[in-house]
């Protein structure tokens, strides 16, 4: 289709500005941003936001004054225990309140009593009052004519960080399981640009809100490809929040999820699957001390409207069944995040022997029933790759801690070990498994670095690529019904964005 | 007979044009493949090997009415001089079901034979192992973030299958349009906890050779005795009559009429045998939902969503669910402890899945309907009683 | 709530007739409908048309459930949605004699329920009903049993002719308890005051094509797919101002059924509070999460606790913004929940 053709080029040609911008530029770009403290300003007020392939669509936003409304609403970061108060101002045609999910004593003055709770107009305000009682991911939207004020975009995210948060070992509910290396959020939204149309033309009596056919979907705000452009980037004044996520293998990436719009979207994340560890700013546990031990993992998050979620992704390439780093001697340096697993022998290993006791609770995530590759190495050195004497085995359960090994494999040969040795799953120095086609025979992606291998730049044709500097792998982050991938009647766009997977050689902040 | 001629001329085509080296031709990589079809002719445990093609073909939705996809369809072990022939006009929906075993090394053959009936377009494809864990993006099929396959040419895929589950695969090349048009499959991984030695203790569960799991449950939970993939997808007739006619496609306006289970409305879903298209008469849509059990038996349902449009609910009237996975995950606290659940609905949005298992002891023999509770999905387009239901029959 | 026990009603229709000829027909009937000696709950619906009026001064024809005194007494009223089905503790059967009034065939399922379904073909094969189905003016009861009732909240409908019954109207709720004061056998699910929520919706055109004979093959609409709902509803009723459900005393424990009959989910909030989801589709859920919005599928039920709030009057709104009353703004599937 010549109109996508056109729009892949424009879409090209914006992000190789926009991304290596993002990478080189050197903001901190891998928390959320927002705005901090106890005491805030908020007016509603009317705006325009752009969408990527150059409509403009009116909509109510809220911000700090009438002139730097956004979409969606600031995100506020709280403190747990902060006793927090929000003035809410307004300059919509008409009245206007704000509802806080999950906050507790929330209380309302001033404005006038409505539906659902106390209700700003123009010149008169009102002032909310609540505790941020707990840590977690939570949401704010107007509680005033809610199919349409939501519609028009009248909602933010509040995220309280735990009692005692340190930013250099940053939890999100103050328990280890819910440390993380990087956090972003995913505010999940749709627009049906007919409605804002007639709100802008003052056309009420005209809008039919049971018949919504949204058209635009968005993340935090913007749609594809702008989510991948820099936070407060110039060109989207009222859409200031961006969506990169960016990490380096092996880390923790914090996706705080939010169903902010009136449908049900899932959110596919490619890559791996990640572990939900709450849900509406409530940590899936079973008791007090026990962690996230009802979490769950996913592929795919259904972000149900006015629901949060907070999941952690990792990715280590496990078990991939070659080596992602391209070495191909077991000598060569070991680079972080390619020992998926490691455990320790819990007894010498005799040269005849065949079975082992394996502690260092990395065993457990051993597989339950089937064997797997691994290195086995001397506790006196610190990777398999420094280690001569190193050996590949294939390790399977036999029961409980109890493992079988079966030894001399790939031109190593069975020696004895100590206890407090290590075992790693890996697939260190094992070869790419298949040949890849001729480069006249493929397409290729403006994300692709032209070869298999985390790091290495391949050899692209002039004009391929050109997304990816650091050479890393990047994966779709994207609602998984894919009519949502498109920006009105244009694909791709819509609530998607890319999760860049870079080598540690990469700064990401 | 315009059509048989335009094949005669695509495969010549083809074929010339893997000759002059512009094209790469079908190339299949399967390990100890001796003679060139795909297929490894010693014994390998745990090597699979399948090669699928990408092109164009034809459905017949339940109301009759012809509908135009694109799809995959299935060569393995075809000679390479025969997969032109086979894959133009030879897609299927929904794609080649793929099952594998925990453990396996999977070499996938993605062969793009192109769209016969749009001469215009130059589409690459691919294959996404959708949910594929640890995941390298050079076989993550993500065309934007990795490659896409010409017309013409041969790629093949890795993985490693380190984990069971319900996944399910689609291509992801011009993602909304190539799954609207058809390009979506079942693929699913059985347990390594099948092939346990028998008398195997499982927590006081005593495993027998033959038991099948749905996952590595520990204890025997997942258990159950016969096994159905279905995969719900719908179709918006006007978008796919677009892209027959080289029309503008409607994107925007998308909206889906048909409601299917792996591929057919009822009551095809229920049809057991060959559905041939109108147009080449293949039997291009080869799979029924209907569900079979001895009364006693326990019914695993895999259960997953592509459609590209929205949610699907399914029920079934007279009976109840455990829902025991979700996302190829089984549903268990970190302690072990289960969290399963029972319940009369599952609600699935695209890319997601299910594992439900429905034990039918004590269950009257008799013939019970799965269906959506979204109603007017129980159409086909303006027919009534169809759409997204089947039968599940009890002995 | 009035149930109908087996014994009263058969009792109360006995005029003349030798009392031991009845505790002996009573003896007889237990043995096959209530074997462990349990008591059975018995209801007589009638499935009618009426007429319900929008919001908006609209009438649409709908078709509902009437609960009658006896086969034929015709002296319920019909009401979207039905009445309320309710059992009393420890009763685990259900039945259900059903008189229909409309000018389809008609059948009952309760979702959840196990029980012997026998589904009634049209004549090319396709599955018209789910279960056996009531003629339209029938003469004699299409009875239905279940013998095997768990404690829960579930969703009775029409298993005929799904892509219009229900929508017209043909669901209510079926309410079976563990125990006085807990929903389930579990203890999250105790509670000391209850409230029933049944969500529904309406396309006035898809009832107007029905109502007026004009769907069907070969008519104006053959089929319910292009279905647009144009009003939301709370138990029958859109928002309307002062009227709320009563839902306890401040401080209690309050549980709250949720009965979905739209045909599509919703997300309901109860005025931002969290609430304990204790069940799901009329079963137990093993781990009940802190939710302050509640996913409902589709045809789906759930059971959610409330403690401790305050006096006063709760918001409930359905955050997939089914709150519209057709192109008006502010309405929908919006009420208060009043603690008092
Ligand atoms: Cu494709
Ligand atoms: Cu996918």
């Amino acid at each position: 289709m010549r109109v996508r053709q056109i729009f892949q080029f424009t879409y090209c040609l914006a992000l190789t500005f926009l991304l290596v911008g993002l990478l080189s530029e050197g903001p901190a770009q891998a928390t959320i941003q927002g705005i901090s403290g106890i005491s805030f300003t908020l007016v509603a007020a009317p705006g325009y936001i752009k969408t990527p392939e150059g409509n403009s669509i009116f909509f109510w936003g809220l911000g700090s004054d009438v002139n730097h409304v956004q979409y969606p609403g600031p995100t506020l970061i709280l403190n747990e225990g902060d006793t927090i108060t929000i003035t809410l101002y307004s300059a919509l045609p008409q009245p206007v309140s704000l509802v806080f999910p999950g906050q507790e004593q929330v209380q309302a003055q001033g404005g006038s009593q409505g539906k659902v709770t106390r209700e700003a107009t123009p010149g008169r305000p009102v002032t909310y009052t609540f505790v941020a009682a707990h840590p977690g991911t939570y949401l704010y939207y107007s509680g005033t004519n809610m199919a349409l004020q939501h519609e028009m975009g009248l909602f933010g995210a509040i995220i309280v960080r735990p009692a005692g948060f340190d930013p250099n070992a940053p939890t999100a509910y103050g328990t280890s399981d819910s440390r993380y290396d990087r956090e972003y959020l995913f505010m999940i939204s749709e627009m049906d640009p007919d409605i804002h149309r007639l709100v802008e033309e003052g056309r009420y009596s005209e809008i039919e809100n049971a018949d919504v056919f949204p058209t635009y979907y968005f993340i935090n705000g913007r749609n594809a490809p702008d989510t991948m452009a820099p936070a407060f980037a110039e060109w989207l004044p009222t859409q200031p929040y961006n969506c990169m996520p960016l990490m380096h293998p092996g880390e923790r990436l914090l996706m705080r999820i939010i169903g902010a719009g009136r449908d049900n979207h899932p959110y596919h994340f490619h890559g791996n699957h990640a572990k939900v560890i709450a849900e509406d700013g409530r940590l899936l546990s079973s008791g007090p001390g026990k962690g996230a031990d009802l979490g769950y993992s996913r592929f795919t998050i259904s972000a149900v409207p006015g629901h949060t979620y907070d999941a952690i992704f990792q990715w280590t390439g496990r078990e991939m069944g070659w080596d992602y780093y391209g070495h191909t001697s077991l000598s060569d340096p070991i680079e972080r995040g390619e020992l998926a697993v490691t455990a320790t022998l819990e007894a010498p290993l005799s040269a005849g022997s065949a079975q082992v006791t394996l502690g260092g609770q990395g065993e457990k995530e051993f597989p339950m029933y089937r064997e797997v590759r691994c290195l086995i190495w001397s506790k006196a050195y610190p990777s398999p790759d420094k280690d001569p004497n190193r050996e590949v085995v294939k390790v399977k359960r036999a029961s409980g801690n109890l493992f079988t090994i079966s030894r001399g494999l790939e031109g190593t040969t069975a020696r004895a070990w100590s206890e407090g040795d290590y075992v790693a799953i890996t697939d260190h120095g094992r070869p790419f498994p298949v040949v890849l086609p001729e480069n006249q025979n493929l397409t290729f992606g403006a994300f692709y670095s032209g070869s298999p291998y985390l790091g290495n730049a391949g050899n692209l044709p002039p004009g391929e690529g050109g997304l990816n500097p650091f050479s890393g792998f990047f994966y779709m982050w994207h609602s998984h019904n894919e009519k949502e991938l498109l920006n009105n009647n244009i694909f791709p766009g819509g609530a998607m964005t890319m999760l860049g997977i870079l080598p540690y050689n990469a700064p990401i902040e | 007979m315009k059509r048989d001629l335009l094949l005669f001329l695509a495969v010549t085509a083809f074929s010339l044009l893997s000759l002059t080296g512009a094209w790469g031709g079908v190339m299949v990589q399967c390990p100890e493949d001796l003679d060139g079809d795909g297929v490894s002719d010693v014994d390998l445990p745990h090597v699979v090997c399948r090669h699928l093609t990408g092109g164009d073909g034809f459905t017949v939705m339940a109301d009759g009415r012809s509908m135009y996809i694109f799809g995959f369809g299935d060569v393995t072990g075809m000679p390479a001089d025969q997969v032109l022939e086979s894959g133009i006009l030879g897609a299927q929906f929904p794609a080649p079901t793929i099952v594998l075993d925990e453990g396996d090394d999977f070499y996938l053959t993605l062969t793009n034979v192109g769209m016969l009936m749009r001469p215009d377009l130059f589409d690459p494809h691919t294959v996404h192992f959708h949910g594929f864990p640890e995941v390298a993006s050079i076989f993550d099929g993500l065309p934007e973030s990795s490659v896409g396959i010409n017309m013409g040419s041969s790629i093949t895929y890795y993985y490693h299958i380190a984990v069971p589950g319900t996944f399910m695969y689609h291509c992801h090349a011009e993602a909304t349009e190539h799954m609207q048009m058809g390009m979506l499959g079942n693929l699913y991984v059985r347990p390594a906890q099948n092939s346990l030695p028998d008398g195997t203790d499982l927590k006081g569960f005593i495993h027998h050779t033959g038991y099948k799991y749905a996952y590595n449950d520990g204890d025997g939970s997942t258990r159950y005795d016969v096994e159905y993939a279905i995969q719900m997808s719908s179709f918006d007739p006007e978008f796919h009559d677009a892209d027959l006619n080289v029309q503008p496609l409607p994107f925007a306006d998308m909206r889906d009429k048909y409601a299917l289970l792996n591929g057919r409305g009822y009551p095809d879903t229920v049809l057991q045998g060959p559905i041939l298209n109108k147009v080449n008469g293949r039997n291009s849509q080869p799979l029924d939902s209907l569900v079979h059990a001895r009364q006693g038996q326990r019914i695993l349902l895999r259960l997953s969503n592509l459609s590209v449009t929205r949610y699907y609910t399914l029920s079934i009237g007279g009976l109840y669910m455990k829902v025991i996975a979700k996302d190829a995950k089984l549903l268990q606290a970190s302690d072990g402890r289960p969290m399963s659940y029972d319940t009369t609905t599952v609600t699935l949005g695209g890319g997601e899945s299910v594992d439900v298992i429905i034990d039918t002891a004590g269950v009257p023999p008799g013939t019970y309907v799965m269906y959506a509770t979204q109603a007017q999905y129980l159409s086909n387009n303006e027919e009534d009683y169809g759409g997204m239901m089947t039968e599940i029959v009890i002995e | 709530m009035k149930i109908h026990h087996l014994r009263t009603t058969l009792f109360s229709g006995a005029k003349g007739p030798d009392w031991l000829l009845w505790v002996m027909v009573v003896a007889l009937m237990s043995l096959f409908t209530a074997p462990c000696g349990a008591a059975a709950a018995e209801f007589y619906l009638r499935a009618a048309a009426t007429t319900m009026v929008m919001p908006t001064g609209e009438q649409v024809t709908v078709w509902g459930f009437a609960k009658d005194s006896s086969f034929g007494a015709k002296d319920g009223v019909v009401t979207v949605p039905g009445p309320v089905l309710e059992l009393p503790p420890g009763d685990t059967t259900l039945v259900i004699h059903l008189d229909n009034d409309l000018p389809e065939p008609v059948s009952i399922m309760v979702k959840g329920l196990v029980g012997s379904m026998t589904p009634v073909r049209l004549p090319d094969g396709r599955i018209r009903a789910l279960n056996k189905e009531a003629q339209p003016g029938n003469s004699e009861p299409v009875t239905y049993t279940w013998t095997n009732v768990h404690p829960g909240t579930m969703m009775y409908q029409s298993a005929s002719h799904l892509s219009v019954q229900v929508q017209m109207g043909l669901y209510g709720a079926v309410v079976a308890k563990a125990d006085t004061g807990r929903a389930y056998d579990t203890d999250p699910s105790r509670y000391d005051s209850e409230v029933l929520l049944v969500l529904g919706e309406i396309d006035p055109d898809l009832h107007q094509a029905v109502a007026s004979g004009n769907f069907g093959p070969g008519k104006a609409v053959t089929s319910a797919i292009g279905y647009r709902p144009k009003y939301f509803f709370i138990n029958g009723r859109s928002y309307t101002p002062g009227v709320y459900e009563p839902a306890g005393h401040p401080g209690q424990r309050v549980l709250v059924r949720i009965v979905n009959a739209c045909l599509t989910q919703r997300s309901l909030v109860f005025g931002g509070r969290y609430v304990l989801e204790i069940g799901d589709g009329g079963f137990p859920l093993p781990f009940p999460p802190q939710h302050f919005a509640v996913f409902i599928a589709a045809g789906g039920t759930k059971d959610v606790i409330i403690e401790s709030a305050p006096a006063g009057d709760l918001p409930v709104w359905d955050e997939r913004l089914g709150l519209t009353n057709g192109g008006l703004t502010d309405g929908g599937i919006f009420t208060y929940l009043r603690f008092q």
